[in-house]
Order: C-alpha cells, then sequence, then structure tokens
C-alpha cells in the first residue's frame, strides 16, 4: 500500500525533511510506503535522507495556488495507484486538502492530528470546538488528509537514522501563474526562527507592554524561543509571527516558562506538546494550573528577575 | 464593486471551565451559558472590508452570516457601520457543525443570487474548525482562491492587492477580481464600534434573510466520536512567592530539566 505525500518546499531543506521524518515512522507503523511530491516556487537543493526508499517528484511552480497544485497532483495519481494523499502540514495543507479531495472524488480530513490504521480505514483525530474536544473521523481508502501531527509523532525519526543519501528527483513540468495572478512582489521574508528547547510564553495576564518587550528582549538575548497568545499579537504588542496556538505556531520545546497565560486550549494546542510547563499566574484556579507541571501562582512582576537570573545560566 | 464577507459568531471557549464540558447525545455539547464573541478571523474580514470602502468609496460592502439567531446583534452592528446589506441565512447548526461543504455551498448559493466581486472568509471557525470551508466556497463559486492573507491594501477596478503569508515570507500579489480571500492572522484584529449617531442612521435598514436550504447534501464525513481531551500534568503550585517560589521550583523540578538541555 502506497501513499503520497505532498510537501511544500519553502527553499530550506528543512521543509521537505521534518515533514517526511515527522511521517515516517507511522507509515512504517501502518504498513505503508511511499512516494513524494515536493512543490515549490524555488528550485530545490540536495537533500540528504535517510530510508527513504520511494520515488520522488518535484514541481516548480510560478505560484503555488492550491488549485494548480491540486490539478498537478490529480494528475500524478492518475498514473499511479495510491491508497491515499496526505498533505503535510502548512498555511494553505487544509485549502490543498480540499481541492484534492474534489478533483479525485475522495474521501478527506483536515488538520489529522493523530491516526490508526483500523480494519475500516484509517480513524483520524482532530481537534475540534477551538481545541476543546477531539473528533474521530473514519476515512475509508483512497482518501487525501491534511495532517498537523505532533512533531514527535511516532517516536523516533527513523528518516534519519538511515545512510543520509541524496533524493534523486524526478523532474516534473513547470507551472505558470494562473491568469488570475497580475503581480506579485516579495515583502518580508527569513520570518521563522531558529527553535529553542526553552521557551518563554507570554499571555494577558501580562498586562504591559514593555514588560513583553522585557521577556522577548531577555529571550533572543539568551537564545531562547519567544511566542504570545492570540490576543496579545492583536493588541499589536507582539508581531503575528509570534502568535502561538491553533492559529499560530505548534512548538514542542523541552521546556515552556508560561507567563500570564490563562490556558485556553485555543493557546494550549501550541504549547501541549511540551516536555515540561512551568506556569506563573496570579490566579491559581486558571485553566493552565492542571495543565501544567509546576506553577507558581503569583504577579509576574515578582518573579521576573529571579526567573531571568537563574535561566540566564542557562543561556543557549 | 460589491465585497461580502462571511462571518460566524461562537460559543467564546476561552471561558470554558473544563467542568462545563460535557458531550450529550448525538455528540453535542451545550454552550448556552457561554457568552458570544465574533469568531476573530471573520472580525478581521469584517474590518478590513471597512477600510477597503474607505478607500473605494464605490466598494459595497454584504455581511452574510449561516447560522442561528446569535449573529443578529452583529448584523445591526454591520449595518449601523456602513455595511449595505446585512444578510443571515439560518440553518440548523447541528446539521452543518461538521459538513463545511454544507456553509459553502449555502454561501455559493447567495453568491449566485447576488454575484460578488470579491469574496472574504476567515480561515477556520468553530465548532467544526476544519479550515475547508475557504476552499469549498472556491470551488462551488469557482473564483481562485488566495489563502493566509493578512492584509488587503487596496482594490481597484477589477483586481484587489493583498499580503498573504507564504511558510517564512510575506508576499504582495495583485489579484484579478473575483476571487475568494481566506483571512488568516490580519494584522487588523478588531472590528471599529459604531457610534450612537451610527446606530440611529441605521434604523431603518433591515437585516435580510437568505433561505439556504438545509437539505444540502453533505458530502464531508460525519465524525464516529466526539470526546474530550485530558491534558492533565502534575500542576504542583509552589507554596512560595516571588523569587522564593522560582528556587522552590527550579530544586523541586526546572534544575533537572534545565540539566538535561
Amino acid at each position: 500500500m502506497k501513499i503520497l505525500v505532498v510537501i511544500y518546499y519553502d527553499g530550506s531543506a528543512e521543509s521537505v525533511t521534518r515533514p517526511l521524518a515527522k511521517l515516517s515512522p507511522l507509515q512504517a507503523e501502518m504498513g505503508f510506503s511511499a512516494d513524494l511530491y515536493v512543490y515549490g516556487e524555488k528550485d530545490p537543493d540536495n537533500f540528504q535522507i535517510g530510508n527513504f526508499e520511494g520515488r520522488a517528484y518535484f514541481q516548480r511552480f510560478e505560484v503555488a495556488a492550491a488549485e494548480w497544485v491540486a490539478e498537478a497532483v490529480r494528475a500524478l495519481v492518475a498514473r499511479n495507484q495510491y491508497y491515499g494523499v496526505i498533505a503535510a502540514d502548512q498555511e494553505q495543507a487544509s485549502a490543498l486538502a480540499v481541492l484534492m479531495a474534489n478533483k479525485l472524488d475522495y474521501d478527506f480530513v483536515t488538520g489529522v492530528v493523530s491516526m490508526r490504521k483500523e480494519k475500516e480505514g484509517l480513524l483520524c483525530e482532530r481537534p475540534v470546538y477551538n481545541n476543546n474536544l477531539s473528533a474521530s473521523y473514519l476515512l475509508r481508502h483512497p482518501f487525501v488528509l491534511s495532517e498537523k501531527l505532533p512533531k514527535n509523532a511516532g517516536g523516533a525519526t527513523s528518516l534519519q537514522a538511515g545512510t543520509p543519501r541524496n533524493i534523486v528527483w524526478d523532474y516534473l513540468e513547470k507551472v505558470p501563474a494562473p491568469a488570475w495572478l497580475l503581480e506579485k512582489s516579495l515583502i518580508e521574508e527569513n520570518l521563522s526562527r531558529p527553535e529553542s528547547p526553552v521557551l518563554l510564553a507570554v499571555g494577558m495576564g501580562v498586562s504591559k507592554r514593555e514588560d513583553v518587550n522585557r521577556i522577548r528582549d531577555f529571550a533572543e538575548k539568551n537564545g531562547f524561543d519567544f511566542g504570545v497568545s492570540r490576543p496579545v499579537a492583536m493588541r499589536g504588542w507582539s508581531g503575528i509571527n509570534d502568535i502561538i496556538g491553533v492559529s499560530g505556531r505548534i512548538l514542542a520545546p523541552e521546556i515552556t516558562i508560561a507567563i500570564g497565560i490563562s490556558g485556553a486550549a485555543a493557546f494550549y494546542a501550541g504549547i501541549e506538546q511540551s516536555g515540561y510547563i512551568l506556569s506563573i499566574n496570579t490566579d491559581p484556579d486558571a485553566a493552565i494550573t492542571e495543565r501544567s507541571d509546576a506553577v507558581i501562582a503569583d504577579d509576574y512582576n515578582n518573579v521576573l528577575d529571579g526567573l531571568f537570573e537563574l535561566l540566564s545560566d542557562y543561556k543557549r | 464593486m460589491k465585497i461580502i464577507t462571511a462571518f460566524k459568531v461562537c460559543p467564546d471557549f476561552d471561558k470554558l471551565k473544563k467542568s462545563d464540558l460535557t458531550v450529550e447525545e448525538e455528540m453535542s455539547v451545550d454552550t448556552h451559558f457561554l457568552p458570544n464573541v465574533l469568531n476573530c478571523y471573520d472580525e478581521s474580514a469584517l474590518e478590513l472590508a471597512l477600510r477597503l470602502k474607505e478607500k473605494n468609496a464605490e466598494a459595497e460592502l454584504s455581511a452574510i452570516t449561516v447560522g442561528g439567531k446569535r449573529e443578529e446583534p452583529t448584523l445591526n452592528t454591520l449595518l449601523a457601520l456602513g455595511y449595505c446589506h446585512a444578510v443571515k441565512a439560518p440553518v440548523d447548526e447541528k446539521l452543518f457543525r461538521f459538513h463545511p461543504d454544507r456553509t459553502a455551498r449555502a454561501l455559493a448559493a447567495y453568491n449566485e443570487a447576488c454575484p460578488q466581486d470579491l469574496i472574504l472568509l476567515g480561515q477556520e471557525a468553530p465548532l467544526g474548525n476544519s479550515s475547508a470551508v475557504p476552499a469549498l466556497a472556491s470551488l462551488y463559486t469557482g473564483y481562485p482562491l488566495i489563502t493566509s492573507v493578512i492584509d488587503i491594501p487596496d482594490i481597484r477596478e477589477e483586481a484587489v492587492t493583498l499580503r498573504a503569508v507564504r511558510a517564512n515570507e510575506v508576499i504582495e500579489i495583485r489579484a484579478a477580481l473575483p476571487c475568494v480571500a481566506v483571512i488568516g492572522n490580519a494584522v487588523i484584529s478588531k472590528l471599529r464600534v459604531p457610534t450612537l449617531r451610527d446606530r440611529m442612521k441605521s434604523r431603518e435598514k433591515k437585516i435580510e434573510t437568505f433561505q439556504a436550504e438545509d437539505e444540502i447534501a453533505g458530502s464531508s464525513l460525519t465524525p464516529v466520536k466526539l470526546e474530550t481531551v485530558s491534558r492533565l500534568r502534575a500542576g504542583r503550585v509552589s507554596a512560595q512567592k516571588g523569587c522564593e517560589a522560582i528556587m522552590d521550583v527550579y530544586r523541586e523540578s526546572l534544575k533537572e530539566r534545565l540539566g538535561a538541555l
């Protein structure tokens, strides 16, 4: 049983190797082999990956519009027999899954966070009610799904364990820009930041903009990751790229220090894969309390100096 | 030039206590006790549309919601803010909750009756959180889809200028109309508040009703199970305060974690 994994290439090797490594153990667990369809607006580098045995297609787009990518995948699937198609996590993965499913006339589920093989098909779970509940779907093959799997899905990343070798790309014809696109220009680049094993996350309990800036400055100077809940960014106190949670980054640091975070499920989705969570919140009854490993029930203003002094010894 | 924004008012799940969350029969959850809020992405979309109107006086703004009675106060607010049409398409929420295709078909049916140049949709909304409605609306209207839009600087004649996030970049594109724009984490997040005078002036304006058909066939999968998720951790609350609490936590658990990095 072979599946087709669809991945967006953003110009960095990690944009391809990271989702592949995440999916690889699951494929092994469920007895799938995989082909790879990578698309993007830049020519690919040489990617070194371990245990990848399938075919690797690369298609360059002038503009990777979801509808055109979906059509390209349809054409590829028409030439091969796949048990299903998985769109790897990225901004337009859900839209792509919907459009591919429509073109292929397959069933689809978007935003899948876990899956397991059952006799009748794949049992897929995804969050609903703003991450307060989990819904399970039975997805019969052939299927399309978009994944939002945890970074540690399936345990060890077996792709990295094999002897690294270059992927041999099977280049598909370049796709021109769609007629509706009149102009395109780059406004900002390099938005992503290097990941750190320590995350400082700030919520609405941090009551002053200067305090948010202070925590961000400390994190940046010491090589720690920094993020905020959506309402903090929406106040204009932080950039939209700092947002953590359902609407932003999903992280899996070793240690998260949650400052002024209430623990709303939509935010918590972004840190729940943390190895350890310390929360600092004045309200001991806040939802974050039972979702943390350790809790300091105090005003963050009384704690920050001591916290910074301590963490400075562990700068990255 | 016609611009329509679809929006949803939903329970404020940030106010939800775990003890209040129980899955009832028919996989439904009672949320009537929660305050209502505008879905955050839709709120951005509604305000972005108002700003486009300020830049282009010819733009005619409409807002539509596929839902129930929760949305009526927002529809009145939008009329006060200058929206020409505030439309409700009443449906049985339980039928539409996990069927993004039904919502998208209702939006496409309205677009067929009153064709629009630009359709703005938030990228995701509870209860279903499928992120599938915009792509389905694009399919059913035949309009091209532009995802992860964070700003709409301008709309002129036959084209709209949008800024969108692509992986680790922000790009600006000028797209021919008509199209569907999916609003993500937009730069603009709050819908302005109408003045009392705005409200008085719009008293004569009426909410319009568009009858979306409940019997629209749903082709999306229905969940086989709905359940709460346990996220319990140790939750050890330090008995200390201030810097002493930091040292207490450090000794108890943090030191070992930091040391292992």
